[in-house]
């Protein structure tokens, strides 16, 4: 090399100084945001199924500017499940009711709160990831005989219509340690029930029953799956509720 | 003769200190809409309806450094120029080390800036807006969206880096060109005498 410019190491410069602007901007990218004055801050302090519907309270603080509208929408795995808009929203406290999904109940969702900004200036996109509430349980209380054949008695909440029935039903003398109903216990029926709460009788068909060990006084195992189907306007939605409770 | 080279030299040296003080001041990319504006450049500036809030972003000191050491270079070919000139040498071969060094360096600080710029362009318009992240308690995030605010690379720094770029590249072959340029006069000359 005669010191002169040489093309190849030219390009070789060049391609340097392009992969470190690259890694640069990838492992440094602006931080911005410690930069801007938040216009406001936002909160969902409150969400709760009561019944069919979602109940959302949006807490907003600190307004630099007003807030115009709110949208909120509930994703769940990526998914938008609900959406429900406020055309007024205040800087303080907001409630919003939205349809309830079966898809929502007991999980954790991502709710996507956008909220426009007053004369057009935007809007502030917040997300939340929240635990979905809703008062809904299913358990099989009792099993008795009725003129002869097994019934189980189930309580139940449920915020949707739900047609249930039962499956893999046994009942066991605690202190004999014996089977006195099970290994096939299902319901001969499915029942219909309307969203709220109460008690549910179902008739089952065993393919084991031993009466003998049946003793007042004993305590005895109720174990068993129940068969929920939602039936609501977002479709119908089945799952598989176990239950074990103890009754004498 | 070597006075023009070192005019050039000179010239170059200038633009690439010209190009320092521009890549420093003003941004490599912006955004703005009504009553927003992010300029990211060395100096990163964010307005909104609540304030102006001003800092730094390190990695656009790389080109800076660059062109510092491309200025540095440049302007050593100029003071030894001069010297071999006082001794009576000729200063084809002497020089060509620290001119084509600033040459490279300041291609380097122009390559950097482009893809710098560029990716951070990029990066701004994923949401059609300008987007700023801000920490709202009990939110995983949030995140101010101004629609409309398209980000755009910020022309007169790279102008100059190029014209500053393309004046070291230029002082650093001119020798060879003039020298070029000069046989071929002396072989026209000889042809036609």
């Amino acid at each position: 090399m005669d010191g002169g410019l040489n093309f190849f190491y030219a390009a070789l410069v060049i391609v340097v100084a392009v992969l470190g602007g690259l890694v640069a901007v990838k492992f440094l990218p602006p931080r911005l945001s410690g930069l801007v004055p938040p216009p406001f801050y936002t909160n969902v302090t409150n969400i709760t199924g009561v019944g069919d519907r979602l109940l959302l309270s949006l807490n907003i603080t600190q307004c630099h500017v007003r807030p115009e509208s709110a949208t909120v929408l509930i994703e769940l795995n990526g998914r938008a499940i609900e959406e429900a808009s406020l055309s007024e929203v205040s800087c303080g406290s907001n409630n919003l009711t939205m349809g309830l999904s079966p898809y929502l109940v007991g999980k954790f969702a991502i709710v996507v709160v956008n909220l426009s900004l007053e004369g057009g200036r935007g809007y502030v996109l917040s997300y939340f990831l929240r635990y979905i509430y809703a008062a809904e349980s299913f358990k099989i209380v009792n099993i008795s005989l009725v003129n002869g054949t097994p019934v189980a008695y189930v309580s139940y909440t449920t915020p949707f219509r739900a047609e249930v029935s039962l499956s893999d039903v046994v009942l066991i003398n605690f202190n004999r340690s014996s089977t006195v109903f099970g290994f096939s216990c299902n319901s001969t029926r499915n029942a219909f029930v309307g969203p709220g709460t109460g008690y549910l009788a179902l008739p089952l068909a065993c393919s084991y029953e031993n009466l003998d060990v049946l003793s007042p006084g004993d305590v005895y195992q109720v174990r068993g799956l129940i068969n929920v189907t939602y039936l609501t306007p977002y479709g119908n939605y089945s799952e598989g509720v176990g239950s074990l409770a103890y009754q004498r | 003769m070597p006075t023009s080279d070192r005019d050039l030299t000179r010239a170059a040296a200038l633009l690439v200190i010209v190009s320092m003080v521009i890549v420093a001041v003003l941004p490599a990319v912006t955004a703005s809409a009504r009553y927003y504006s992010i300029e990211i450049g060395l100096i990163v500036s964010v307005s909104t309806p609540t304030g102006v809030r001003v800092s730094l972003y390190p990695p656009m000191l790389v080109p800076e450094v660059l062109l510092a050491a491309a200025a540095f270079y440049a302007l050593r070919g100029v003071k030894e120029e001069r010297t071999l000139l006082k001794e009576g040498k000729r200063t084809f071969y002497e020089l060509r080390g620290a001119r084509s060094r600033a040459a490279y360096l300041s291609i380097a600080a122009l390559s950097y800036y482009i893809v710098v710029a560029l990716e951070l362009a990029h990066g701004l318009s994923y949401l059609r807006g300008l987007a700023v992240f801000y920490g709202s308690p009990g939110a995983l995030y949030s995140l101010l969206v101004v629609p409309g605010a398209r980000p755009t690379i910020y022309l007169p720094p790279l102008i100059v880096m190029t014209i500053a770029s393309a004046s070291t590249l230029m002082a650093s072959i001119w020798p060879e060109v003039r020298r070029a340029l000069e046989a071929a006069e002396e072989l026209a000359r000889r042809g036609s005498g």
